[in-house]
């Protein structure tokens, strides 16, 4: 029994933008047909699924930093969800999985197929839970030994093993069975069909889930809230208390007249401070009047060591000039034809 | 092979090819011999060169090592070749570079001192400025010596006119850096001690003239307002005397002395004035005032309002809000710490000290019986010293004391609190409330 939702939730159903949604849109069909095999319960799969992307959601919500598209995570967090389901659940809706199974097998023959799909359930009942998974993952969704080494984080050639001796197991205990006497059992495993997940399932179970990811969110702030609101008053009320006793109850003698004796000493200071501007006022004034006296015999003094560096430095220039000259002396040829004529005389001799 | 086949002959020569060849031969033996002169001259050259940096390290120290290399490859005879040509062409390069900036230099600063305003007032009769300007923009060092006025005067004794005016420029503005690694006095030894070239003494002379022509103000402007100031020290004498801890007539006596000698045009007057002045200022009651007064703001202030201050930059609390807390707490005894007058300043910390002894004793009595026994003795002493106070920086004490005393007596009062009223107590002193 499929519920209905909400209008808004429809509608935020159909809107794949998000990266969750994206998430959803990508998983959905395998997740529930997983959950449905291993529950053997359409209505209780389809709220298992909604639980389980409900909680991939929550992960993202609390640890942001994690990546929640790892797909090991994703079945793990299905197989957790599937893990309370009882047997007398199964027992009690176990015909509508029936009818589902039948679908999925090859065959058109009613009644074989509803023999066969009886025969299975019951020999995947009797299997141990990893060969169950495994048969679920393999069987029922599809997938290939590749994906499933990638999700079980195990190497490709184990898996192939596994897979053979699955099968091997599988035909074992159906081959003895009236149902399966007359068929190829690997080629009927080989044809069972992944069953696609109808439309109006996944709307249905888009809604739900962006549902109840909106009542998880306002009951996040119906909690929120009211815990801010007690610490905001429990502090205001501390605080205030506490700056009312400070308030109303005499303070330390001591302390009071610390801040009074510093209030004599500032003005006591101020008085220095103002003389001490007022130093600082004059010497710049004095200061002032003397540079411009002196600025007098300081030209006098700079114009006269103008002289003396301007005489040394004259005679620098021409003795360097002197020297620089014979360093560099032109004559008969240039330095260019000089060193021409080098290169040649020494290639002639 | 040219040679070979000149010697050995052949007929395949004509007798004119013959000439031909044994000119050029003639030619390429003449121009070897001319090459190889030049080598040699150029050794001698760089010899004499080496040796002018040896005299001038002014000079040779800004030529860089590798050029001194490549004169010192060029000056070895026996190494002398025709290729030394290259290396004492950039050898000589570098050198005439040098030598072209320092030049560049002094004209350029002779060129400043040229144009100073007042430059007329000094230059010799029949000296153009206006043809020393532009030969010195010309960068002709040469032309500027042959020009300049003949300086007449020592360079010994230009050199001790410097340093007698460079008084006036003190304090020296010294650089945080520079203190960093060296003390200022080493420093100036180290710069006097220094043997200068003509060059930088004539820099720093320059330097100095730059920084005066700053500072210097007409005199006429100046003085008006140099003698109102000088007049506010006189009525201030009285507390101007108790900081400084001299008697008024000698405050006045200096005061006066300083009016006068800023009056007088020259320069050692005005030294000596100056000197006064830095004096009354290097006192060490003047020196931390600016330390002291933030010491008592951040007393005075509450703690939330002291984080506004250092936080947002709020400015310390000024003096009308301390003169406003004490006219609420002591019956407006603010009047008379804003006066000069020492004996109502004693009278009110008396009255004041009598009122707060009863609230004291209690805090005290509430110590533990050692430390209750020294803060009774302290809060006597004081009591005495107080009786026995007679100037300005006898208060000054006596308030540092009592200070002293109120934190000592705070702090062991608040150890001996229970958790919350040492909470309380925090909380009032950083609200400011006390009651």
């Amino acid at each position: 029994m499929i519920p209905s939702y909400s209008p808004q939730a429809m509608s935020i159903a159909s809107d794949s933008t998000s990266e969750l949604e994206k998430l959803f849109d990508e998983l959905v069909s395998d997740i529930y047909a997983y959950l449905l095999h291993r529950t053997r319960i359409p209505d209780i799969a389809f709220d298992l699924t909604i639980d389980t992307f409900l909680s991939l959601y929550k992960k993202r919500h609390f640890f942001w930093w994690k990546d929640i598209s790892d797909l090991r995570q994703i079945i793990q967090c299905a197989e957790n969800a599937c893990k309370n389901v009882s047997h007398w659940n199964e027992e009690s809706s176990g015909q509508e999985y029936f009818q589902v199974l039948m679908k999925c097998l090859p065959f058109v023959d009613h009644a074989d197929s509803a023999m066969r799909a009886q025969a299975l359930i019951h020999v995947l009942h009797g299997i141990p839970l990893y060969q169950q998974k495994l048969a679920v993952l393999h069987l029922f969704l599809g997938w290939s030994s590749s994906k499933l080494s990638s999700v079980l984080r195990k190497n490709e050639k184990d898996i192939l093993q596994e897979l053979s001796a699955l099968i091997r197991m599988l035909t074992e205990k159906l081959s003895s069975h009236s149902a399966f006497m007359t068929i190829d059992l690997t080629q009927f495993f080989s044809r069972i069909q992944p069953q696609n997940l109808s439309e109006d399932l996944r709307i249905s179970l888009k809604s739900g889930v962006f549902d109840r990811y909106q009542k998880f969110e306002s009951g996040r702030l119906r909690i929120a809230v009211p815990i801010a609101a007690l610490l905001a008053v429990t502090t205001s009320v501390a605080g205030g208390s506490l700056a009312a006793a400070a308030y109303l109850l005499p303070s330390q003698p001591s302390s009071r007249f610390v801040q009074e004796f510093a209030a004599v000493d500032l003005l006591m200071l101020e008085k220095e401070a103002l003389l001490e501007k007022n130093l600082q006022a004059i010497e710049s004034d004095l200061q002032a009047i003397a540079a411009f006296h002196a600025e007098k015999p300081l030209l006098k003094a700079s114009l006269e060591l103008a002289y003396y560096a301007s005489r040394d430095r004259a005679q620098i220039t021409l003795q360097s000039d002197e020297i620089l000259d014979r360093l560099n002396p032109l004559k008969f040829m240039t330095r260019k034809s000089e060193i021409n004529a080098y290169a040649w005389i020494t290639s002639i001799e | 092979m040219a040679r070979n086949l000149l010697v050995r002959g052949t007929g395949a020569l004509t007798e004119g090819m013959k000439t031909a060849l044994k000119n050029s031969l003639e030619f390429i033996d003449a121009q070897k011999v001319v090459m190889n002169e030049n080598a040699l001259a150029r050794s001698d050259a760089a010899q004499d060169l080496l040796q002018l940096l040896e005299e001038h390290p002014e000079i040779s120290l800004q030529v860089s090592d590798f050029d001194k290399g490549l004169i010192h490859s060029v000056s070895r005879k026996d190494k002398a070749s025709v290729l030394n040509s290259i290396p004492s062409l950039r050898a000589s390069s570098a050198v005439r570079n040098v030598v072209n900036r320092d030049n560049r230099q002094v004209t350029l600063m002779t060129k400043s001192v040229l144009s100073h305003p007042r430059v007329a007032e000094v230059i010799p009769k029949g000296t153009s400025v206006k043809i020393l300007r532009e030969t010195a923009e010309e960068d002709d060092i040469i032309a500027l010596e042959k020009l300049l006025p003949i300086a007449i005067t020592p360079i010994e004794a230009i050199e001790e006119e410097l340093n007698e005016l460079k008084s006036i420029l003190e304090p020296p503005i010294v650089s945080p850096r520079r203190g960093f690694w060296r003390s200022d006095k080493a420093l100036a030894q180290s710069l006097e001690t220094m043997d200068l070239n003509t060059l930088s003494k004539f820099e720093r002379a320059v330097n100095q003239l730059e920084h005066m022509q700053n500072i210097a103000k007409d005199p006429q402007a100046v003085q008006p307002t140099l003698d109102e100031k000088l007049t506010y020290l006189l009525e201030r004498r009285a507390v101007l005397a108790g900081i400084i801890r001299l008697t008024e007539d000698d405050v006045v006596n200096d005061v006066k002395e300083m009016q006068s000698l800023s009056r007088e045009d020259s320069v050692p007057s005005l030294i000596n004035a100056l000197g006064i002045l830095r004096f009354i200022r290097s006192t060490s009651n003047f020196k931390d005032v600016e330390a002291k007064y933030a010491s008592a703001s951040s007393r005075m202030q509450s703690g939330w309002k002291y984080i506004l201050t250092t936080a947002f930059g709020f400015g310390l609390p000024s003096p009308a809000e301390a003169a406003e807390l004490l006219d609420v707490r002591w019956q407006e005894g603010s009047k008379a710490f804003q006066t000069d007058n020492v004996q109502d300043q004693i009278e009110v910390l008396r009255v004041q000290s009598m009122e707060q002894q009863e609230d004291l004793e209690k805090e005290i009595i509430r110590l533990s019986e050692g430390d209750s026994d020294r803060m009774h003795n302290a809060l006597n002493q004081w009591n005495e010293s107080l009786k026995s106070a007679q100037d300005l920086s006898d208060i000054q004490e006596l308030i540092d004391q009592k200070t002293a005393i109120l934190d000592e007596v705070n702090t062991l009062s608040r150890s001996r609190s229970n958790v919350l009223m040492r909470l309380i107590y925090s909380v009032q002193v950083f609200l400011g409330f006390h009651l």
